[in-house]
């Protein structure tokens, strides 16, 4: 409920206060700051003097997504998108794909040092729990924009309370955040592939709230095109 | 009581000044038709037991029928009687309504079917087995279905193929991709066969069977596969040929749930980066035709375990729309014309943490897991009364729920203390394990 009257009343704040906001990132949106404003987000179009305000995500990112026959953005949302970042236009590892699947990509820790930390989350939250995972998802930022050829899985994973069926689907929205906080931090879109676990890959197999809380995390597989 | 003496009084006395019989039926309470299955006797022993266990277990099973305990004294009986059994006084004294007699020769079963009351036999000839157990235990289901078309004037769900999702266990964890692995497995009724039909060494997951009326032992099935990384629907066949993938729509595809009539597949997808619910309109022969639609977007909130009505005009899925997992149904037939989101209702249940909602066959239920005294159990939903109703009860947490073609059972796992595929009689209120040994047994789907 608590989230549900946060959500409401960052959106409304939103409405009445900012009339370039096209988005709200996370229902915890005052943890990094990430109020995105129409004019700072043009770098996605490539030109950052070309400004303009948008209204739906499509706007936003372009119709990156013309895979699927969409339901009206605006009767969704009131004409405030959310600011989600649409899956790139390929799926890694196919026939129309340049990027392999998910058997090449490797434990960044071999290559990347220890940039890729795991980002932790609290029970049924898809927004990291800590200023360490902002920094964390900085420096992942900043890796991937100086190596444009490098490419990521994010995975998404819970702890094993909630049904299985229910981690599916939270685990595509804490990967998708993720990656959605990476763009935001400038990387480009094609660079990240989210993925969900759900509950069916866990690192603590206990009972405890410690093994649960290893559990809900989003690690990193990366795949780098310069190394051959 | 009195108002029936006055009008059987008065019909009486007016029969007479019309000359003619009347008939008169007053509604009476149908008595459960008491079955006796005869033992078969073959030199094959082998087959002899499975054909005994098949054809009892399945009548048990079902429950429509009452099984007359097999007593010593008429074990004998059938022994020495040889082929006057069939005309022996001895169903009527004992109250048995219908005698099935296995008869094998050659690999040939043939069985009859005594109605005791009516004196009639009807004959299920010629039936070919094979070398393999898994073939004759499905022929046998559809011999015992095809009796209880008979008996009951409806057939049963015994030859109903079960798919589900197998994770060996593993002591330790390994978070390497190549080390993790689940394949999907078939089974039956009763348990008996426990078939891999996949082999991708890769992890696969909610398994669901294509359109109905598949007659022969292979058969087309989807399923959700990590084999490139990112989960695919794909569609896969069970003689073991090549799988391809179904829906070409980027990023996860997840929780794939096929409607009645096979023309359409519901499932999660977060090509738009939200957790979305699409469908997918599928042809004749399993192809996909045109693109997903987009049917319900929720902003912030995480929407699963999507399920279509018979009539493909409702979606039963899962949202937190409000915080709490709850079961939600929308009637979509309106969107996919408008665009326009649809209006939802929500499932009123005492449960929490709601999930996997599925409708019955004839429209009427929704049945789903929610967490109520910290475990999850089943619940029946009745749709026009509104009604949550708790199924199960027991210390297990059970998931992943959707009901037999008969509407009369129904199929679930259960995450703890083990993860197993159960087959729950609603009538007897029964419940028969499926699946046994260690690993994860999970994401059970019924034939339809």
């Amino acid at each position: 409920m608590k989230k549900s009257i946060l959500l409401s009343f960052t959106s409304l704040l939103l409405c009445t206060s900012c009339t370039n906001t096209v988005a709200i990132l996370s229902k915890k949106a005052s943890d990094f700051g990430v109020f995105l404003k129409a004019r700072a987000l043009t770098y996605l179009e490539g030109d950052v003097n070309e400004t303009k305000a948008a209204y739906t995500s499509a706007e936003f990112f372009g119709s990156t997504n013309e895979d699927f026959i969409p339901l009206d953005e605006k009767e969704i949302n009131g004409s405030i998108a959310y600011a989600s970042t649409p899956q790139p236009s390929f799926t890694p590892g196919t026939k129309d794909s340049l990027i392999p699947g998910i058997d090449l990509f490797k434990d960044p820790k071999e290559t990347a040092g220890g940039i890729f930390k795991k980002i932790y989350f609290d029970t049924d939250q898809y927004t990291p729990n800590s200023s360490e995972a902002k920094q964390t998802l900085q420096k992942i930022a900043n890796y991937l924009k100086k190596h444009p050829k490098t490419y990521v899985f994010v995975e998404g994973h819970c702890d094993k309370r909630a049904s299985e069926s229910y981690n599916l689907a939270l685990g595509t929205k804490r990967s998708g955040t993720i990656r959605t906080i990476l763009v935001n931090y400038g990387v480009n879109p094609n660079q990240l592939f989210s993925i969900s676990y759900g509950k069916e890959r866990p690192v603590a197999l206990g009972n405890t709230n410690s093994d649960f809380a290893k559990n809900r995390r989003v690690a990193f597989k990366i795949y780098s095109k310069d190394e051959k | 009581m009195n108002r029936l003496r006055l009008n059987l009084l008065l019909l009486a006395l007016i029969t007479p000044l019309f000359g003619t019989e009347i008939e008169i039926s007053l509604p009476t309470k149908d008595r459960q038709p008491t079955l006796y299955v005869a033992t078969l006797r073959s030199s094959d022993h082998e087959l002899e037991n499975l054909v005994n266990y098949v054809i009892s277990e399945d009548f048990t099973l079902d429950g429509r029928g009452k099984m007359f305990e097999k007593t010593t004294a008429l074990l004998t009986f059938e022994k020495t009687k040889g082929e006057k059994l069939y005309s022996d006084e001895i169903w009527h004294t004992h109250k048995i309504d219908y005698v099935i007699f296995p008869n094998l020769s050659e690999n040939k079963l043939v069985i009859n079917l005594l109605n005791v009351r009516k004196s009639t036999i009807k004959t299920l000839s010629e039936i070919q087995l094979t070398a393999s157990r898994d073939k004759n235990v499905h022929i046998l289901h559809k011999a015992s279905d095809f009796l209880m078309e008979q008996i009951y004037g409806k057939a049963g769900i015994a030859s109903k193929r079960i798919l589900y999702s197998f994770k060996p266990y593993r002591k330790e964890v390994d978070e390497s991709t190549s080390s993790w692995t689940s394949e999907i497995f078939e089974t039956d009724y009763l348990g008996i066969i426990n078939r891999q039909i996949t082999n991708e060494h890769s992890y696969l997951i909610n398994p669901e069977f294509t359109r109905k009326g598949s007659r022969s032992f292979y058969y087309e099935f989807i399923y959700v596969t990590y084999k490139l990384g990112q989960p695919q629907i794909y569609l896969g066949k069970s003689d073991g040929s090549a799988s391809v993938p179904l829906i070409k729509l980027c990023g996860n595809q997840l929780l794939p749930k096929v409607s009645f009539d096979g023309s359409f597949i519901c499932f999660i997808s977060d090509a738009s980066g939200k957790s979305d619910v699409f469908i997918q309109k599928i042809d004749s022969s399993n192809q996909a035709i045109g693109k997903p639609i987009q049917v319900y977007s929720g902003t912030g909130q995480t929407s699963a375990s999507p399920s279509l009505s018979p009539d493909n005009k409702l979606l039963a899925f899962v949202s937190d729309k409000t915080g709490d997992a709850k079961v939600y149904i929308a009637n979509i037939e309106q969107t996919l014309v408008s665009r326009k989101p649809p209006l939802l209702e929500r499932v009123k249940s005492t449960c929490s943490e709601c999930t996997s909602p599925s409708f019955s066959h004839d429209g009427t239920k929704i049945v789903f897991s929610g967490k109520i005294n910290g475990r999850r159990q089943i619940f029946l939903y009745d749709i026009k009364q509104k009604i949550a109703q708790q199924l199960t009860t027991g210390s297990e947490d059970k998931e992943n729920p959707c009901f037999g073609s008969d509407d009369r059972h129904i199929l679930y796992n259960t995450t703890s203390p083990t993860t197993d595929i159960f087959l729950l009689s609603i009538d007897q209120n029964k419940v028969r394990k499926l699946t046994k040994g260690s690993g994860e047994k999970h994401y059970p789907a019924i034939e339809k």
